[in-house]
């Protein structure tokens, strides 16, 4: 009997533990892939503000290109131009200066040297190749060695040695956009591996209307394109090619009274980066650039540019080519950290032209180019006062020559960090003194057509003071942020003037505040508040003054569930220039989303996910357009992933 | 009943053991968690299992794990952790840490724990485990697979 008993206590131990072991197991892999997420390598605290969409993220959201993502960066309204050109404005303002963003695909500045930005381009850039998303904000780049900019945000590939394998998705909505992706990665015997992603995207948009003198305009803002990228890796290097190629439509275009008749942008950006890891902590990065950005407006009720009579017809093509080095060593003694880096860029700017009016046989053709050496040394110092306090100062000496006509000028970024970290509390406090740098079309036209540029132009100084405090505990995150940038010597644009854009000797202020609250539940369940406002020292108020967003990120069973909620204040805009007091009225905005993917086994799963669900997204407002136009679309999109 | 008792105590001597690891393993990090609950469970009746490691990762991954000391060589070993290529016909268990070597180990390594379509995955190979007479839980079954 008492045999029979302790058999029985032993089989029921057994079982206990064969249950917990199961439990154990499953979850022990879960928080192993949690621990070991990219993100948690590769973010820089010291770098700024940061806000980190992770792999699971953006595998729960069913995130399909970059538009998804930059809707949900904290502090900003991402938007789009009248020519549907990816952009952002902070509450109150207009659009910022684009040449202040920079994007990167892991080192790679994928910037523009005609524009200064990425976003023409890039804006809607597919993300299935892309493990995570880092946004800096209040930062100088010195961290990462490159050019300036005070929002950086990094895109990280997927890495081939985690990765080894093949996967193929494909998604769909409900006006017709087909997407595809497929990846392959592979670890080689001899050390080597490699990543090799194609992408072939068709995105269908709204179509929108203008009724202008008894006929209708489409506002189309259609586009296809692919990607492409390949990546091989060795033990202390790595060699990455990317290739993205697209055309869209033009939306309002740019004609006076915003009735597009055609037109279209054709652009492509090739490019190769070479990185390679040396001993003593010393580090090479080789790569080159080719891009060309191809824009043909065509407005029968005219299109007004610079120093030509009216036109009907616009095509301009920039090609910018760019080659840059950098080379960076990092020493450590005892407390003290020393980085030291310095890169050169060679950037080829080059315009063709041709402007006519097939109404009165007008005709111009135009071509134009440039080149500019960036020369640039940095340095970053850290002393580590104890495990929770670091201090940091850094100084970087960017200096400009160019080719033609535009005088050389030497910058400078002084920077100074201090990051406190305790087991619960941290807080991070920055103070910057930087530039924002002037893209090339801004500063050399010769001919000023078909828009007015001004060789003599000055960048404008920027001051930038962020603190962070951040409360953590298990399951719960606060963090208040605090902001205050001041502009100097404003560029505006007089189209009195012979060279347009002028430097204003005007300062402008702006104030940020932004509070983010995140609830863990669990391992995989969590909710994201993020709440945040500005203002601007010229008490002006052209976009919405608050933002707030909801993420929910929940998984049951087989079910990964997404919830997101974007509010935007309502807010006006004097559309028409004549008469700035009878603004156009923009309603608060609720941009609901919502993603659920079901896991049919570890490697298949389908999904949808239903975006605009209110059809009460942000509208943006336009000069000489009377009515708004949403940012996002209502849509519902069908997902399917195949892992093999 | 002799023998029925010291079966009883090979039960409990498990149990024990593997409960040890379990406790001690909340100390761990998760990869080290990860692979005491997987040594405890392919050797369970082991009291003194020796390890070896390939790499100096996985030699300091060993060490961190309750109740297991190196072997002085691989052929000494009850376990073994494998990273870099394959080993001529050791007796211990193998386990592997990269997808590739299982495959190429597959006629003798066990399984493994590796990256690969984008998430870390723990593998046992069905005709290995039969070959070393190993049964895993009921719990662990879905871990197992046919081939590879």
């Amino acid at each position: 009997m008492e045999g029979y008993c302790l058999k029985k206590v032993v089989l029921l131990l057994f079982l206990t533990l064969c249950v917990y072991a199961k439990d154990n197991l499953s979850s022990l892999l879960t928080t192993y892939k949690k621990e070991t997420e990219l993100s948690k390598i590769t973010k820089e605290e010291a770098a700024g503000i940061i806000d980190i969409f992770t792999r699971e993220d953006l595998e729960k959201m069913q995130a399909k290109n970059f538009n998804d993502i930059i809707k949900l960066i904290g502090g900003l309204h991402a938007t789009r131009l009248s020519n549907n050109i990816t952009a952002f404005s902070k509450p109150t303002t207009a659009t910022i200066q684009l040449p202040a963003v920079r994007l990167y695909v892991n080192n790679h500045d994928m910037s523009s040297s005609s524009f200064g930005s990425a976003f023409l381009i890039w804006g809607e850039l597919p993300l299935e190749y892309i493990d995570h998303i880092e946004v800096y904000k209040g930062s100088s780049s010195i961290e990462f060695g490159n050019e300036t900019g005070s929002l950086i945000i990094r895109l990280y590939t997927k890495r081939p040695q985690r990765e080894v394998g093949n996967k193929v998705r494909i998604y769909g909505d409900n006006l017709g956009s087909l997407n595809g992706d497929i990846y392959h990665a592979q670890k080689l015997d001899n050390g080597m591996s490699y990543f090799a992603y194609a992408n072939l995207n068709n995105l269908r948009r709204t179509t929108y209307h203008n009724e202008y003198k008894q006929k209708s305009y489409d506002l189309k803002s259609d586009q296809n394109g692919h990607n492409l990228y390949f990546d091989l890796e060795g033990e202390s290097w790595s060699i990455e090619a990317g290739s993205y190629v697209k055309e869209g439509d033009n939306l309002l275009g740019i004609g006076l009274h915003r009735t597009p008749t055609g037109g279209a942008l054709n652009a492509y950006h090739n490019y190769v980066h070479l990185n390679k890891k040396f001993n003593y902590d010393i580090k090479l990065e080789l790569s080159y650039d080719n891009l060309a950005y191809d824009r043909t407006y065509e407005d029968i009720n005219g299109i007004r540019v610079a120093n030509t009579p009216k036109l009907d017809y616009y095509n301009i093509r920039f090609e910018d080519s760019i080659s840059s080095i950098v080379l960076e060593k990092v020493f450590h003694y005892q407390k003290h950290s020393l980085l030291l880096g310095s890169f050169y860029k060679n950037k080829k700017f080059k315009a063709d032209g041709k402007y006519a009016n097939t109404q009165t046989a007008y005709l111009h053709m135009n071509s134009y180019n440039n080149a500019l050496n960036l020369y640039s040394l940095y340095g970053e110092y850290t002393y580590n006062y104890d495990n929770s306090l670091r201090l940091i100062f850094s100084a970087k000496g960017d200096f400009f020559h160019y080719d033609k006509s535009i005088k050389s000028t030497n910058e400078t970024i002084f920077r100074m960090a201090a990051i406190k970290q305790t087991e619960h509390f941290q807080i991070k406090a920055f103070l910057t003194r930087s530039y924002v740098p002037i893209p090339f079309y801004k500063l050399y036209n010769p001919q000023n057509i078909p828009y007015k540029a001004n060789p003599n132009l000055e960048n404008m100084t920027l001051d930038l003071g962020n603190i962070s405090l951040k409360y953590k505990n298990r399951d719960d995150e606060l963090e208040l942020v605090y902001a205050k940038n001041r502009l100097y010597n404003t560029i505006v644009y007089d189209r009195r003037t012979a060279n347009g854009y002028k430097n204003s000797g005007k300062n402008i202020a702006y104030t940020r505040y932004q509070l983010k609250y995140t609830h863990n539940f669990n391992l995989q369940n969590r909710i994201i508040f993020d709440l945040y406002t500005g203002k601007n020292s010229q008490h002006v108020v052209v976009s919405p003054k608050y933002g707030i967003f909801i993420q929910l990120f929940n998984t049951i069973g087989k079910f990964d569930i997404y919830n997101e909620l974007i509010y935007k204040s309502s807010y006006s805009y004097p559309v028409d220039s004549r008469n700035p007091f009878n603004p156009l009225y923009i309603d608060a905005s609720f941009d609901y989303t919502v993603a659920i993917k079901y896991h049919i086994n570890k490697d298949l799963s389908v999904g949808c996910r239903g975006e605009n669900l209110f059809n009460d997204s942000f509208d943006q407002t336009y000069r000489s357009y009377t009515k708004a136009i949403p940012v996002s679309d209502q849509k519902l999109w069908l997902n399917m992933e195949y892992l093999f | 009943m002799v023998e029925y008792g010291v079966s009883v105590l090979k039960k409990l001597l498990f149990i024990f053991l593997l409960l040890t690891s379990l406790l001690f393993g909340s100390d761990l990090k998760t990869e080290q968690r990860i692979y005491n609950l997987i040594i405890h469970t392919l050797l369970p009746n082991k009291e003194d299992i020796k390890v070896w490691g390939d790499s100096l990762h996985n030699k300091e991954l060993l060490n961190t794990i309750p109740n297991v000391r190196f072997a002085s060589s691989p052929q000494d070993a009850d376990f073994l952790l494998v990273s870099k290529k394959p080993l001529q016909d050791p007796q211990g268990i193998i386990f592997v840490t990269d997808f590739n070597l299982l495959q190429k180990m597959k006629k003798s390594a066990v399984g493994g724990f590796f990256w690969q379509k984008g998430r870390p995955n723990i593998l046992f190979l069905r005709k290995n485990l039969q070959k070393k007479s190993i049964q895993l839980p009921e719990s662990m079954q879905d871990y197992i697979e046919d081939e590879i």
